[in-house]
């Protein structure tokens, strides 16, 4: 049979450009779009708050000491007179990295080790599930504590101690998954055709899994930025004056009964973000959701 | 590649001595296959009809290897392909048997292709992994195959994804993946239960064609008489995980020895029965395959069925024909018409 010159090339393309259409040409709402705007900014501010036309976060300036907003501060100043607005957004720039990291652990380690678990199940799987009861079972607060005392306070460490408290959960959801994608043929089928286990596991598996955990990676963000500001309030975030917004409203606090405005600012903008991140996460994954049972 | 004239040689494809298969089950041990024993050449269809859960797939499955090896309590008898003992080979050697020299087609085209990869890597990859073809040569390959299975278009079409397919186009695409690699055997398990009757003739004759063109041997298995009634040389009805009788497909249907069979083929409705005739369905049902009670193990159903029947299982025994083999101490012996049957 002579090989025929298959005349659509481009096809791949189109066909990932209707895919695209279909996953997002529905219609979200504007809280949607709200929300992703929000995010936008933030990630913006996140990325270039050094080239951004702001004060110096770290700059004190006596005389705008406790400053309201729209006074001589855009946003008004904290109790040692340093910018709020420029604080807010040098501390996006925690909040992001933080959230990024720790979620990519959580995701990379938690996620291998429930796919591998819900796969070869057996004695491996019956370990893991008891150690990561066990982690789940222990405060988090106090783990987390431990962990930071122990490994230290640099962004880096920190990301690492938060992205470590979500390996159980990462590692649940990649495992239930995978339990619910190796009962159907298809993996059989593939076993049928002599497909080795390593290409059963990255081919058939890892893309059928991986959308549900990607879709809790949004919603597992915004709980990681609370934790970091948790962690902040308690002085046990990056070390200061490194601006973090949880390490913002830990200092405001003492000024609440003055000037509510040098806690109450950074707080809300912790707020937008996660209700945010929260929302986006939610859509997708329910859109996602309905493309799986179209399927 | 293997050539041709060991396909054309007269020595059996495929094997099985005496196969027996218990799975371990939360009710405790499953007697899924009973001492079955039958040989297929190259070239030949052997039908393999039961009602559901008479352990037609788990000994389908078995011929591969491919049962999970935690439900596998005990597994006698061997399997040979083209005389090599399958049951023994480690699983880096099964991994290099399947496809290249058996392949499967499943039941279901809906769960039987990965929903998130396209056509094209699916009927790609055994040709990349198997045959040591680059990208662009597996995809032209794929597309020929396409066009074999009969899919229209295919050069666009292997772009697709499975949920952008019909039924009936699916169950090509899952023919065209189990015919990548020239497989000397292939073993369709109910390939068309899933699709509407209209497609299932078409997908049948698609599968006999292309079985008669590359000269495979081809277990046939379904559920359905009328399924394997024109398609198969040799037809064996299988019952509680036992082969209850074997015989060539135009003997079978001449004189039915096996009282199991009888009913099967009675249970068919006729298309020029009176209208409002009743159809005679068999009474009782399927049997637990746990714990099996001692006995042939169609007794209870059985309108034939004497004390001794319930007390010893027949062996396997020779009918008058030649080829034609069946388990039943008392057989229906009686010639039934033929005809009728799709």
């Amino acid at each position: 049979m002579p090989v025929k010159k298959h005349p659509k090339i481009v096809s791949r393309a189109q066909n990932f450009a209707r895919a695209l259409q279909q996953v997002f040409g529905r219609r979200f709402g504007p809280g949607f779009w709200l929300a992703v705007v929000w995010l936008l900014i933030v990630a913006f501010c996140a990325l270039f708050a050094d080239w951004l036309p702001v004060r110096d976060p770290l700059d004190p300036v006596i005389a705008n000491r406790l400053n309201g907003p729209f006074t001589s501060n855009l946003l008004g100043a904290d109790g040692l007179g340093r910018d709020i607005f420029a604080r807010l957004i040098h501390g996006a720039r925690v909040s992001v990295v933080i959230g990024l990291t720790a979620v990519s652990i959580g995701m990379l380690i938690g996620g291998a080790l429930g796919i591998i678990a819900g796969y070869f199940r057996g004695h491996f799987e019956r370990a893991l599930m008891a150690v990561l009861d066990v982690i789940l079972a222990f405060p988090w607060l106090v783990l987390l504590l431990a962990l930071v005392a122990f490994i230290g306070q640099s962004l880096f460490a920190i990301s690492v101690a938060i992205g470590f408290l979500w390996i159980p959960a990462y590692a649940r959801v990649a495992r239930a998954n995978t339990l619910s994608v190796v009962q159907r043929e298809y993996v059989l089928a593939a076993k049928a055709m002599g497909a080795s286990t390593s290409r059963i596991l990255i081919k058939e598996v890892l893309p059928n899994v991986i959308l549900p955990v990607l879709a809790y990676g949004l919603v597992a963000m915004g709980l990681v930025i609370i934790v970091e500001s948790a962690l902040a309030f308690l002085g046990l975030s990056v070390e200061a004056p490194q601006p973090t917004w949880g390490g913002m409203i830990s200092e405001g606090k003492r000024h609440l009964a003055t000037a509510a405005h040098v806690a109450v600012i950074p707080s809300v903008t912790m707020f937008l973000t996660v209700l945010s991140l929260n929302f986006v996460g939610d859509r997708l994954r329910s859109r996602f959701d309905i493309k799986e049972s179209n399927l | 590649m293997r050539q041709p004239e060991h396909k054309e040689s007269n020595a059996s494809l495929l094997q099985v001595n005496n196969l027996s298969i218990r799975l371990n089950s939360a009710a405790g041990l499953v007697h899924a296959v009973e001492d079955v024993s039958f040989t297929l050449k190259a070239g030949q269809t052997l039908g393999i009809v039961g009602e559901s859960g008479s352990g037609k797939s788990v000994m389908a499955r078995s011929l591969m290897n491919l049962l999970p090896r935690r439900a596998v309590a005990l597994r006698k008898g061997s399997v040979l392909l083209s005389g090599r003992e399958i049951s023994t080979l480690s699983e880096r050697e099964l991994q290099r048997l399947r496809g290249p020299e058996i392949a499967m087609i499943f039941q279901d085209p809906m769960t039987a292709l990965n929903p998130v990869l396209t056509i094209c890597v699916q009927v790609s990859e055994p040709l990349q992994h198997h045959l040591g073809m680059n990208k662009q040569a597996a995809r032209a390959r794929a597309i020929e195959l396409l066009d074999a299975v009969g899919i229209p278009d295919a050069a666009n079409r292997i772009d697709q994804y499975p949920h952008q397919l019909s039924g009936g186009m699916r169950q090509r695409v899952v023919i065209a993946i189990a015919l990548t690699c020239n497989p000397s055997l292939l073993i369709a398990d109910e390939p068309t239960t899933a699709l509407d009757v209209t497609v299932q003739r078409q997908i049948l004759d698609l599968l006999t064609g292309l079985q008669k063109q590359r000269r495979m041997g081809m277990l046939l298995i379904t559920h359905d008489l009328g399924v394997v009634a024109s398609r198969a040389d040799f037809i064996a009805v299988m019952y509680a995980g036992r082969f209850v009788e074997v015989a060539p497909a135009n003997t079978l249907f001449k004189s039915m020895q096996h009282p199991y069979t009888e009913a099967l083929f009675n249970s068919i409705p006729r298309i020029n029965d009176a209208s409002h005739t009743r159809l005679q369905a068999i009474p009782g049902r399927p049997p637990q395959l746990h714990d099996p009670a001692p006995g042939c193990a169609f007794a209870p159903r059985c309108p034939y069925a004497q004390q001794r029947c319930h007390q010893e299982t027949p062996p396997v025994g020779q009918a008058e024909q030649a080829g034609h083999l069946h388990a039943c101490f008392y057989p229906v012996s009686v010639p039934v018409a033929t005809g009728g049957v799709r």
